[in-house]
């Protein structure tokens, strides 16, 4: 082989073993810079979109004012009272007008000044639509603002009506979160005539902070001033001392506890303080509040139990062996219809012991993967969803898995017990 | 019915997005890495890639899992499919994708052992042990089995090395195919920009709750 030749194998060989080093190496410094930084240019390009959408996010997620629309709950017997709440970021006194027709005419007021208002109705009729409108009477000038309206409960045990039933509306880092889509749907079967809703829990991201309930409340006005929304404490809610939760959703007493009951039509509601399913959300007092609730309310056709966190879920955080110990017993003791959770992000309908049990942490944090893993499972899906439910105390209680758009992915019948 | 998907559909987009930019920024900054039927121009990335390729490999599997899961076996209400199917179907192109780049494009014996070794793996733990355990955190088990395939691919790589050391002939580290060419006439440089952008979209879309599906139907 002539010198020549050689060479130019040896050439050949030292570009195959270093062809990317050698390369980089016969090219100009100023092409190697300019490479570089057209790649760096196409690189962080790459993730451009995403910024742009977190911005877009971020800013819609900011609420400037504590304003909010008013929202309801029942603070005693549904048929003949109820709470309307409101917030302003300036104090006021609080001024309610309400009556049987939009000319309203009948006023009820709180005089302290605040910014958290508080107007508790009672002696209303049953099974009647109420309108009302909220302000102050500061200035002596008459209320302008929008007039809403809502319906009592029936008195008797026979009327058919509609609730509906959401979960984990929290929003999430980044500005993910579906629940202004969610609400869409509660709107809409607000108007369709639905009369209150249960929420599972995680109402909020973080309990303690102004900005996730205005946030929350922002979007929660396309249905809370026409529903009466009846919460469970979740996690996320469950801050020391549960400032902002006791603050917003009008617990009389302050010290109150955060479990209650009460009747609509043919349905008991049972609501329960369980937010993280440990050994201490297991109270003495509420455990034995809800034996003594369910036992007085045996002869209902339809015992609705509400918690977040689920006894039994082939989710994130699976089975709850706590939860599954202190509840089980008692649910079927009292043959308890059916049992509402939240705290894992999807859907799921299990059957335990012949009582259902629905986890519904679908209405607005991050969604979640699931997993159909337990032979208790009977439909599971990880999407944007709510809960609706259509009571005829003679017939029966039907439930209906519903997505924003108002497509129904899974149902289930519940005779009357 | 007692299947299991690690996944389910809601962090196939996310996950796939991020993984598919990845291998988009490879392909910004090591455009020639090698040629169709060649060996790698540089050694250091022969001697990498494998750790990229065993990530791409573990996922292309879940996401196959999950198409599998969601459409053919049914795991979903029906009535879902505006909000599921753009997922499950941008697994399965992801899925194909990953595990032909991975392990079947120009494999050798040891890397289709590895992959058959992990294949099987996966299906017997996760639709044989998983629903026994009744424990869906056991999937992080799945990791462990990959990382000890991955501990038995090294040890490989390094009995091969001895082995090419020992005898010259030694033709173990042969690619068995090579359909390279074929493949990226596939998954081109526009394909895998089209992918990477249907990804994103869904992944943004599904944050706020929509799909690519719900937003246009």
């Amino acid at each position: 082989m002539d010198p020549e030749s050689k060479n130019k194998t040896q050439s050949m060989d030292t570009s195959t073993r270093w062809g990317l080093i050698a390369t980089l190496r016969k090219k100009k410094p100023v092409t190697i810079a300019k490479s570089i930084i057209l790649n760096m240019v196409l690189s962080f390009s790459l993730f451009l979109p995403v910024f742009i959408f977190v911005k877009a996010r971020s800013e819609e997620r900011v609420v400037l004012s504590n304003d909010k629309c008013p929202w309801l709950k029942f603070y005693d017997n549904p048929s003949t009272t109820m709470v309307i709440s409101w917030e302003t970021d300036a104090s006021t006194n609080s001024y309610v007008e309400y009556g049987m027709t939009p000319s309203l005419g009948t006023p009820a007021a709180n005089a302290s000044s605040v910014g958290v208002h508080h107007v508790y109705l009672s002696g209303l009729q049953p099974n009647t639509t109420y309108y009302y409108r909220v302000g102050n009477n500061d200035s002596g000038a008459p209320m302008t603002g929008n007039t809403f309206s809502f319906t009592t409960a029936p008195a008797t045990a026979d009327v058919p009506f509609v609730f509906l039933a959401v979960s984990d509306t929290q929003e999430a880092a980044l500005g993910i979160n579906h629940h202004p889509l969610v609400a869409q749907g509660l709107a809409r079967d607000a108007a369709a005539g639905a009369r209150f809703i249960l929420h599972g829990g995680d109402v909020a991201e973080d309990g303690a902070d102004q900005d996730s309930w205005n946030y929350y409340f922002k979007h929660a006005a396309m249905y809370s001033p026409w529903l009466p929304l009846m919460t469970a404490i979740g996690n996320h809610d469950d801050k020391p001392g549960q400032p902002l939760y006791r603050k917003y959703f009008a617990f009389r007493n302050g010290g109150e506890n955060l479990f209650y009951s009460f009747n609509y039509s043919a349905v008991h509601v049972l609501v329960l303080d369980i937010p993280r399913g440990s050994v201490g959300d297991f109270t003495t007092s509420m455990m034995d509040f809800a034996k003594a609730d369910l036992n007085a309310s045996v002869a209902m056709p339809f015992k609705v139990v509400i918690f977040h966190c689920p006894a039994i879920s082939s989710g994130f955080f699976g089975i709850n062996q706590v939860v599954l110990d202190n509840m089980r017993p008692v649910l079927d003791q009292y043959n308890v219809t059916l049992v509402i959770t939240g705290h894992d992000h999807h859907y799921e309908r299990l059957v335990l012991d012949g009582t259902t049990h629905l986890v519904i942490g679908g209405g607005g944090g991050t969604l979640d993967p699931c997993h159909e893993v337990l032979a208790e499972t009977r439909a599971v899906a990880s999407l944007p969803h709510y809960a609706r439910f259509r009571v005829d105390p003679a017939a029966g209680m039907t439930f209906e898995a519903v997505t924003p758009d108002g497509a129904v992915f899974d149902t289930a019948y519940f005779p009357a017990t | 019915m007692e299947t299991f998907f690690f996944f389910g559909t809601p962090w196939v987009a996310p996950i796939g997005f991020i993984i598919q930019t990845l291998i988009m920024i490879a392909i910004i900054w090591f455009p020639k890495t090698r040629k169709p039927d060649k060996e790698y121009y540089s050694k250091y990335i022969k001697a990498i890639r494998g750790f990229p390729m065993a990530l791409i490999l573990f996922f292309g599997v879940m996401y196959i899992d999950v198409f599998v899961s969601v459409v053919m076996l049914g795991g979903y209400s029906p009535g879902t499919w505006k909000s599921t199917y753009p997922c499950a179907f941008l697994a399965l192109a992801l899925g194909i994708e990953w595990i032909s780049m991975a392990a079947l494009v120009s494999p050798n014996v040891k890397t289709l052992l590895s992959t058959i070794a992990y294949v099987v793996a996966y299906i017997m733990y996760t639709k044989i042990y998983m629903p026994s355990t009744r424990d869906a955190w056991s999937i992080l088990g799945i990791i462990v089995v990959m990382i000890v395939i991955c501990v038995v691919h090294v040890l490989m790589v390094v009995v091969e090395g001895i082995a090419k050391r020992v005898s010259k002939r030694f033709q173990g580290d042969k690619p068995l195919w090579n359909i390279r060419a074929r493949f990226k006439r596939v998954f081109n440089v526009p394909v895998n920009v089209i992918v990477w952008a249907l990804v994103l979209t869904e992944a943004l879309l599904s944050f706020a709750g929509y799909s690519i599906i719900t937003v246009f139907l």
